[in-house]
């Protein structure tokens, strides 16, 4: 009964209406910023005409289209691409920009796959996601119009539907990255995060050298990362323990930013935590912020 | 970026070599030389090598070596950190083996 009516309220309205907007807005500002960074090396990465190998987009193929015109017109495609950003910002188009995006987003992938990182990966399954999601409710041009019933009701079904698969590939990831950890002697020895802090290519900080010879800081950030990780996808459900468990996610993730230098990645990880809130409770955030805001300006 | 392109390839090409081993471990018909050449063939044809190999091409036209005139042998080896055990070590004993290490070839774009 309890499954029935958990399906049948999935419909009736839009769960995610406010999160999913400001994720939208997210997804667009990261993008346009990851491709800011990568403009000034277009000729070494896309257009195969330097030292990486010119590799197949698989996606372009299918259409018996070779994929060296999108490399030899790399502009062309990227201000497409900075467009369908843009509209996708003010939500014009709505699903249809959504499609484009997350085909576009693919595309660039698969042409230079040898930069790509986690959170490229949970990125391009977040938005075959989003394509499903209503996030236009707010932060948008216009709000979607249903002209039935029943349409509103499969709008709203869907975009529930897709932001609760984003929430269940986080902790899938969780689980998984968690699951392999505990079969590494180096995870549960507790000694992890000494190898990974050694690194030179992630050390974030000048005082990671001198953190990782404390055995109590190795000890507690190892076993606190096996941790969350494990235990993320149960308690992430129970409203008794949500908070704590995405705090101490987001703690995690900022960690990883701070401490190892991966920036984009450890973000997309922080955003998603937004889903697994109520609108209730971020319509209440929101107003609350509108209303600070409002006696601002009249105390100015 | 450089070090995105750089170190994802060496990575790409470790992932790769432990992956081509778990698969032909199996294959009882192969001998072990068989194996190791299956390896270093599918290591030579894979897109990060390729990259290793065209960015020596590129560093070397960048300092004006004649590579005409030249070989190139790329050799990828694994550094070990020191234990953990030993971390306060002031002078400890860090291993290092080889990874991979390519055939000599001239040096040319491929």
């Amino acid at each position: 009964m309890n499954v029935n009516r958990t399906i049948n309220n999935l419909g009736t309205k839009n769960h995610y209406a406010l999160y999913s907007a400001i994720f939208r807005l997210f997804i667009c500002v990261h993008l346009l910023k990851s491709l800011f960074f990568t403009w000034s090396y277009l000729n070494l990465l896309y257009r195969g005409n330097s030292f990486l190998p010119p590799s197949p987009t698989f996606l372009l193929e299918i259409f018996s289209i070779n994929s060296s015109i999108l490399r030899e017109h790399i502009q062309v495609f990227l201000s497409f691409y900075v467009l369908v950003i843009l509209f996708y910002f003010f939500g014009i188009g709505k699903y249809l920009t959504a499609i484009l995006l997350c085909l576009c987003y693919e595309l660039i992938q698969r042409m230079c796959h040898l930069v790509l990182n986690g959170g490229d990966n949970l990125m391009k399954f977040i938005l075959i996601y989003m394509i499903f999601v209503d996030s236009y409710q707010y932060f948008s041009i216009s709000k979607i119009k249903f002209k039935s019933s029943t349409k509103r009701y499969l709008g709203n079904y869907f975009s529930n539907v897709g932001c609760f698969s984003i929430c269940l590939h986080l902790c899938l990831a969780y689980f998984i990255s968690g699951w392999h950890k505990i079969h590494a002697d180096v995870w549960f020895n507790g000694v992890a995060t000494y190898y990974v802090f050694s690194l030179e290519r992630f050390k974030g900080t000048p005082f990671n050298d001198s953190l990782v010879k404390n055995g109590f800081f190795v000890t507690a950030t190892t076993y606190f990362t096996m941790i969350v990780e494990i235990y993320y996808p149960i308690l992430i459900w129970f409203r008794k323990t949500k908070k704590v468990v995405s705090l101490c996610a987001i703690l995690l993730h900022t960690g990883i930013y701070i401490f190892m230098m991966i920036y984009g990645f450890q973000l997309v990880f922080i955003m998603v935590q937004g889903f697994f809130f109520s609108n209730k409770q971020w319509v209440k955030l929101l107003n609350k912020y509108k209303h600070k805001f409002k006696m601002l300006l009249n105390a100015k | 970026m450089l070090d995105y392109v750089l170190a994802g390839s060496i990575n790409g090409i470790a992932d790769n070599i432990y992956e081509i081993q778990q698969f032909i471990n199996g294959e009882n018909k192969l001998t072990d030389s068989a194996k190791k050449d299956y390896i270093y063939t599918q290591i030579q044809k894979s897109a990060q090598f390729i990259t290793l190999y065209n960015y020596s091409f590129y560093v070397a036209q960048k300092n004006n070596i004649d590579t005409a005139n030249c070989d190139i042998q790329i050799r990828i080896t694994r550094k070990y950190l020191p234990k953990f055990s030993e971390r306060l070590n002031e002078n400890p004993v860090v291993n290092e083996e080889i990874l991979f290490q390519s055939d000599r070839q001239k040096l040319r774009k491929i």
